[in-house]
């Protein structure tokens, strides 16, 4: 394999690492939100839900093309 | 075959057997426990040291004893591919690759549940309604409330494809439970699904308000933006067809991984890893899949 494609498929999965720390920022911000008002604990928990499936989208991307790229 | 090589099952059939007695005696004692008053909790907490002693004794045993009756399983490298291989028979000269196959067995057992339904529960239908009946309308009612609810003209006709497009997406994961390499694995799939939506949601934006309407919508802040709003609009589809593409190509993976380094040792755990990789992320991915729908018919309906 030569060191192009190596360090190309390692600069792809960069979002990644990104991705793990705004994801931890959210649920912070989501157990906050129940912590204040815990009524609305099932609402809170499906937006969560929803939110996180979008954003994982972008490490998502980075991942299908590194994996393009290592196995064609 | 050496006596050695029966060891470690009789030692796993010894610790099964032993956590099993000792949790029957623990029992014993802990309801008398209970009757008497006293807190039952160190007595309870015995009786799980034992039932966990247990089923390590069980597990032991079966790893063991799998490789002696079956013979040992061959170490193999472990190879991924994104591009699924081809199945073995032709249908006109052609030859599709092994997730279709599957998507048609997962087409087929739809269409016989549908006909078992029609056949038998629908010619009883009751104003009260009992047992299937009521699951029926339980999904019916869950799926028309969540389409009406996220968009505003087209709630009612919607709600039959959106069914659809769950139903499927559920016999994919069912699927790659069962051992086959999902359909949602192979890009190709994943794009023709989101393609239909694609479809759907222009045609109905076109039929409910005229072209020109459309199009001036997209120029609605201010008509320089109005190529980016035309490349977001192009961009959905591909970033629906991604999503769902990666997610179950990276359960795969893991379970693949799972499986070679495990080796024979693989009984229970990878059970466990399948439920949270396999299921709960294709169940997951498919409800995001159904809401994006959504919104982009509504986003092209109104407005």
């Amino acid at each position: 394999m030569d060191p192009q494609i190596s360090l190309s498929v390692a600069l792809c999965l960069i979002p990644a690492a990104c991705c793990g720390i705004v994801e931890g920022l959210a649920t912070g911000k989501a157990v906050e939100a129940v912590a204040r008002q815990p009524e609305a604990s099932g609402k809170i928990t499906s937006m969560l839900m929803m939110g996180l499936a979008l954003t994982e989208a972008s490490s998502i991307y980075g991942f299908v093309i590194a994996l393009i790229m290592l196995f064609s | 075959m050496h006596f050695r090589d029966f060891i470690p099952p009789l030692i796993g059939l010894a610790l099964a057997l032993a956590g099993f007695f000792l949790r029957r005696a623990a029992q014993k004692k802990a309801s008398a426990a209970a009757a008497d008053g006293a807190p039952a909790k160190w007595p309870k907490r015995r009786k799980t040291l034992w039932t966990v002693l247990s089923v390590i004794g069980i597990w032991i045993f079966l790893v063991n004893i799998l490789p002696l009756i079956f013979g040992d399983l061959p170490h193999e490298e472990l190879t991924v591919s994104i591009i699924p291989p081809r199945a073995e028979f032709s249908v006109f000269g052609y030859t599709p690759s092994t997730t279709m196959v599957v998507g048609w067995g997962v087409m087929a057992a739809l269409i016989f549940i549908a006909l078992l339904l029609r056949i038998f529960v629908i010619p009883r239908l009751e104003i009260v309604p009992r047992r299937i009946q009521n699951v029926l309308e339980a999904l019916v009612e869950l799926a028309e409330g969540y389409s009406s609810s996220k968009t505003v003209y087209l709630g009612q006709p919607m709600f039959g494809y959106i069914f659809t497009v769950g139903a499927v997406l559920l016999g994919y994961a069912v699927a790659e439970l069962i051992g086959f390499r999902s359909p949602s694995s192979d890009i190709t799939f994943t794009f023709a699904l989101s393609l239909i939506s694609f479809v759907m949601a222009n045609w109905y934006g076109f039929r409910q308000r005229s072209v020109r309407g459309r199009l001036k919508s997209l120029a609605s802040p201010s008509p320089l933006l109005m190529p980016i709003r035309i490349v977001t609009d192009l961009a959905n589809p591909v970033s629906m067809a991604c999503r769902l593409f990666g997610n179950t190509v990276s359960g795969m993976i893991v379970m693949d991984l799972v499986y070679s380094f495990l080796g024979s040792a693989a009984v229970g755990i990878p059970s466990v890893l399948g439920l949270y990789f396999n299921v709960f992320a294709a169940l997951v991915q498919a409800f995001i899949f159904i809401t994006l729908t959504l919104i982009n018919i509504n986003e092209a309906t109104t407005e």
